[in-house]
């Protein structure tokens, strides 16, 4: 009875155990992860996964292309009036979502008031809470007084006042044109069952196992997407992901093992296959500015002499670059000429002896816990230690550390990363450091008037230059109180098969696979009619 | 039959009171236990909510006794990170685990058995220090480190085996690792078995008259052998259990063990507190059903606290 | 399982002896042993650790730290929360099982259900639980690891002392009116004290690899003290191109605990008692 039974576990366990490296026929792009992608539904996801994969099943009225400027994705052109308070968007008239009905400009308008829904916990509803109308959407569903719709293929918005990244905004996928029938039908599910107009379509999603998408025959852009379509497997760790990449079994591998990458680096054949740049993203450690010691300015910029930024790198492979300020440099209107905190631990001990504290103090460094995280922050805790600051490292998961870091008196010090959700200064500076956004992402609880007063007199500057002056003063001036200790900008690297072309990393958003073809053995592209044949 | 009757209770009377430590754990011993049933991102109301479901205001033997209700009706409680009933998400891995040890507990047999008896045709004393003392150096190997060197060796280095994940074939490197604690107890066994068996005078006499080894062993030690087999089982359940959880975590398994330890990173304490319940009684179901076997092998064994 | 006195057992007393004391010495002396400050970076390989080298003589690991340095200061803290958690393991062991067996009656009944219970649940998966619901630190993880050690203690002691209670000598002093609190003091705890070392010995051994493992996982000792489980797990990042990183603190666990059990079973042969379930 028990052979039985054994036996029936095994078939059944054998039958259940598909093996996951079976590719579809056709050039499909072969990607790896360990974790699963959390949501299709653009007015849901708020990560670089969901992110890349909502950006190929939706379209956004904008879109940034390789460079990172804004041009036209579904809007042919764009009016904005002098007061720069009414847009105008002229639609593509040949725009089809892939369960055949025509894109209109009604779409976009439900798509905006979907994601400003109170019921449908956006959380880029915060991003067109300046369009008029949009306070009083707070029960379902909701007709935002200043999105009009002119005719099928034209759509004006109106904004409460100025707000130079209101075109930004509409590149996000909170923005992403989504179909209502659809979005009825599934409720829920369309997470899971998402419907869009763009250059890909979901074909297939095993949740912990594959996900998989197809191209869409009827894109309105000729001749795009170039691949059959994308796979991408879950579950498979980087270590493995790496070894898969050298055998052929993937084209693309986003994180590569810290153990591989010091060897890549100087093998001649893996060089011509890494991508890399420059993210807009900042590493950081922040000081609770009301918590003792770190209410001392002094303190904080002991901190910043103290720590070895330089050795910080090499721990990461050297891939980064040393962080002088807030604001990335590859960002537009960033300060080429910040002064930034030298390694100078001499100094560091003068100022902590000046603030009172010449045998220094003990303290505890909150930080995700992960292996790099963790690396770095011994490294941290070596260097403190040099000048005689005693640093506990409190290891804590993501979720519990979020929510430590925003009670108020709970955490000292915690070692945390932002990202540019657009490629404004405004996205680091207003953000992290005006006193109203204290309890929400000014988690050092900075606060200074004269900046306050800048920040605000900056958000409604209407010409860009002076607007970013005011920025680049502001930052100096945050600098100069150091709320963070200014670690390092990251630089991502991928690398990809050589039969994958076209393949570019983008500063601000995912990589995207529209334009990317993979090449035959002869280095020519496979029709893509063919690919269901072969 | 009144002594497996007997044994019926008592197990009944363990399973309560591992029911009753876990609730301890969970409810009676944290200081806002509402705050570690709902997460640390709920608001007011729902700890409100959770506090009036739970029953958290009333004295502890009814609290205790709504928990058993819960218990009955398969509710462990929901996961903070997916929203996912904890009962239902141990069930999806389930089968996982289960492949992983029963291949692990045919490896042990399997090694132990093919060690024990190879031991077993060599005379002397010396022999059988060696076997005691090769055993308990197998036995102190940590569980984890024999996986990193097993996925280093045979994965990586000679690419004979897949480098981790769940799979058919995959399952031989954590089998592997998993089973050589049991396969050194039961190479022990066997080979004292053997011995005893081979030292008797019918087997002697066996040889004497010519038979051949094989039929020698085969026939009389190789049954003698396989009684021992059942101790194996149930051996150390718990031991496996605990050996799984840094098994598959090596192994990037996708069972019982890797969701506790996620659940303890992500401090997803229904989730934790569901998965230690679940195991235990995992333990005393196969206990009893060890104890089934052993009665219906050779109703003769009585095993005094084994 | 092991008969007493058979296979010459009593030659691993000398043997687990030694290598026991061997590592109490090189624990107690690692600060002069050591060639460097196991927590910082004498190396300049960040990020690329240094394979075994003159004078790294076990190699370094990717913050620039002596490997060999770290395992001599691992040694003291494996060996600590060892001692300290198999003291407080047996000592719960000893209370209960010394109860059980004198007192009999109910009280063992319901003890040794307790220890049946408590025995039901996975070691490792209670630990972290335990671990994961209080606060890790050094002080928790005695705690932890003990709670989950004591009854293998428990249920040999309870069999000793059942069968020490049995003779003529405590018939004697109870009928001489002792009270049993002295007479557990004066005559079974004197006579149960070898088993009390057997199960001392062997419960290390456990503790140490119980240890080892809720490192591993990152339950164990703050970083960054240098613990041998937590040292295997930092390996796992570079193991495939500095697979020392990963070995030689392995070798250390296998070595401490392969001391305590051989020590242990040694002294199970020397002292003819029977093996309890563990």
């Amino acid at each position: 009875m028990t052979y039985r039974l054994l036996g029936c576990l095994f078939v059944v366990l054998l039958g259940c155990a598909t093996s996951p490296d079976d590719a579809p026929p056709g050039p499909y792009l072969r990607l790896a992860e360990r974790d699963d992608v959390p949501t299709l539904d653009p007015a849901r996801g708020y990560d670089t996964v969901s992110w890349q994969f909502e950006a190929m099943l939706f379209n956004t009225l904008v879109d940034y292309d390789a460079d990172g400027n804004l041009q036209g994705e579904l809007a042919t052109a764009w009016d904005v009036s002098d007061d720069h308070l009414t847009y105008t968007f002229h639609l593509r008239r040949d725009v089809r979502f892939t369960n055949g009905r025509p894109l209109v400009a009604d779409d976009i308008r439900y798509s905006i008031e979907r994601t400003l829904n109170p019921a449908t916990r956006s959380q880029g509803a915060e991003f067109f809470r300046g369009i008029r109308g949009a306070e009083q959407c707070t029960a379902a569903p909701c007709r935002l007084a200043g999105i009009e719709i002119l005719d099928p293929y034209t759509v004006r918005f109106r904004l409460r006042q100025f707000d130079p990244l209101f075109l930004h905004k509409l590149a996000m996928p909170f923005a992403a044109a989504v179909p209502a029938e659809e979005v009825e039908r599934w409720g829920e599910d369309f997470a899971r069952h998402p419907v869009g107009s763009g250059p890909f379509v979901l074909s297939e999603w095993a949740p912990g196992q594959r996900l998989q998408l197809q191209r869409n025959p009827d894109y309105f852009v000729p001749g795009v997407p170039r691949l059959a379509g994308v796979v991408r497997l879950v579950g498979v760790s980087d270590d493995l992901a790496w070894l898969k990449y050298d055998a052929g079994q993937l084209d693309v591998v986003a994180s590569i093992p810290p153990a591989e990458f010091a060897r890549l680096i100087r093998t001649p054949r893996y060089q011509p296959l890494l991508r890399h740049v420059t993210t807009m993203r900042t590493q950081y450690i922040g000081m609770n500015c009301r918590l003792q010691p770190f209410t001392d300015r002094r303190v904080r910029q002991a901190m910043n002499f103290a720590v070895n930024k330089v050795k910080l790198l090499r721990l990461i492979n050297n891939r980064g670059t040393v962080a002088k300020g807030f604001v990335p440099p590859n960002m537009p209107g960033a300060n080429p000429d910040l002064p930034g905190y030298p390694f100078d631990p001499g100094h560091a001990q003068r100022l902590l002896t000046e603030a009172g504290y010449p045998n220094g103090f003990t303290t505890m460094l909150w930080v995700r816990s992960a292996d790099d995280t963790l690396r770095l922050a011994q490294s941290i805790q070596q260097d403190l230690a040099d000048v005689h600051v005693a640093v506990r490292i409190k290891p804590i998961a993501w979720g519990p550390f979020l929510e430590a870091v925003r009670s108020p008196d709970l955490v000292p010090m915690f070692l945390l990363g932002w990202e540019a959700d657009f490629p404004d200064p405004s996205n680091f500076l207003e953000v992290l450091l005006h006193s109203k956004y204290i309890g929400s992402n000014n988690d050092t609880l900075y606060s200074n008037p004269e900046v306050d007063a800048l920040l605000d007199e900056a958000a409604e500057t209407v010409d860009t230059e002076r607007r970013l002056q005011l920025l680049r003063t502001v930052e100096l001036r945050a600098i100069q109180d150091a709320p963070w200790v200014f670690l390092y900008h990251p630089v991502s690297y991928e690398i990809v098969q050589p039969r994958v072309r076209d393949f570019r990393l983008h500063p601000l958003r995912p990589a995207r696979f529209d334009h990317v073809w993979l090449a035959d053995a002869d280095g020519s592209q496979p029709p893509l009619g063919a690919s269901a044949a072969r | 039959m009144i002594a497996f009757a007997q044994r019926l209770v008592w197990t009944l009377i363990i399973l309560l009171g591992v029911t009753w430590l876990t609730f301890v754990i969970a409810f009676v011993v944290p200081a806002d236990p509402a705050r570690t049933v709902a997460g640390p991102k709920a608001d007011r109301e729902t700890l409100a909510t959770i506090r009036k479901d739970l029953g958290l205001d009333q004295p502890v033997p009814l609290q205790y006794v709504r928990y058993l209700q819960r218990l009955v009706h398969g509710d462990l409680g929901r996961s903070y990170l997916t929203r996912q009933s904890v009962l239902q998400a141990i069930l999806e891995r389930l089968p996982a685990t289960a492949y992983l040890a029963l291949v692990s507990l045919l490896a042990s047999a399997v090694i132990g058995a093919a060690v024990g008896c190879i031991t077993a045709s060599r005379h002397g004393s010396a022999v059988d220090l060696g076997i005691l003392v090769g055993s308990l150096v197998v036995l102190s190997l940590p569980v984890f480190w024999v996986g990193m060197i097993l996925l280093y060796v045979f994965a990586y280095r000679l690419r004979l085996f897949p480098l981790g994940g769940f799979g058919v074939v995959n399952v031989v490197l954590p089998a592997c690792a998993l089973g050589l604690n049991g396969a050194a107890y039961y190479a022990r066994l066997v080979h004292t078995n053997m011995r005893t068996v081979l030292d008797q005078d019918y087997v002697r006499t066996a040889h004497a008259k010519g038979l051949t080894p094989l039929r020698v062993y085969g026939k009389h030690a190789l049954r003698n052998a396989l009684i021992p087999l059942v101790t194996l089982l149930g051996l150390d359940f718990a031991g496996l259990m605990s050996g799984v959880v840094l098994t598959e975590t090596v192994f990037n398994w996708p069972g019982l063990g890797r969701l506790a330890v996620e659940a303890v990173f992500n401090q997803d304490i229904p989730m934790i507190m569901g998965t230690v319940l679940f195991s235990a009684v995992l333990v005393v179901g196969a206990n009893i059903a060890v104890d089934l076997l052993y009665l219906a092998i050779d109703p003769r064994i009585r095993s005094q606290g084994r | 399982m092991m008969q007493r006195g058979e296979w010459g057992g009593a030659y691993l007393v000398p043997v687990g002896g030694a290598m026991v004391a061997t590592l109490v010495m090189v624990a107690l002396a690692a600060p002069w042993l050591a060639p460097f400050d196991p927590l910082r970076a004498v190396a300049d390989s960040l990020g690329d650790p240094f394979s075994p080298r003159l004078p790294f003589v076990l190699g370094t690991d990717e913050l620039g730290r002596d490997v060999l340095s770290r395992l001599l200061y691992g040694a003291r803290i494996s060996l600590l929360v060892a001692m300290m958690a198999t003291s407080l393991a047996v000592g719960i062991g000893v209370t209960v099982g010394v109860c059980a067996g004198y007192f009999g009656g109910w009280v063992d009944s319901v003890l040794m259900r307790l220890t049946d219970v408590v025995l039901s649940f996975p070691a490792l998966l209670l630990a972290i639980a335990l671990a994961a619901l209080f606060e890790p630190g050094l002080t928790s993880i005695f705690v932890v690891i003990a709670v989950v050690s004591w009854t293998g203690v428990a249920r040999t002691l309870r069999g000793e002392v059942l069968s020490v209670r049995q003779r003529d000598f405590i018939t004697a002093a109870q009928a001489m009116g002792a009270t049993p609190l002295r007479l557990i003091a004066r005559h079974v705890l004197p006579n149960v004290l070898p088993t009390v070392l057997v199960m001392g010995a062997l419960s290390t051994s456990n503790t140490v690899l119980l240890d080892a493992g809720l490192s591993y996982l990152g339950l164990g000792v703050p970083v960054p003290t240098p613990s041998w489980g937590r040292m295997i797990s930092e390996s796992q990042t570079y193991y495939r191109i500095a697979p020392w990183l990963m070995i030689f603190p392995g070798l250390a666990i296998v070595y401490a605990v392969v001391a305590f059990n051989l020590l242990g079973h040694g002294l199970l042969a020397l002292t003819g008692k029977r093996d309890g379930h563990r």
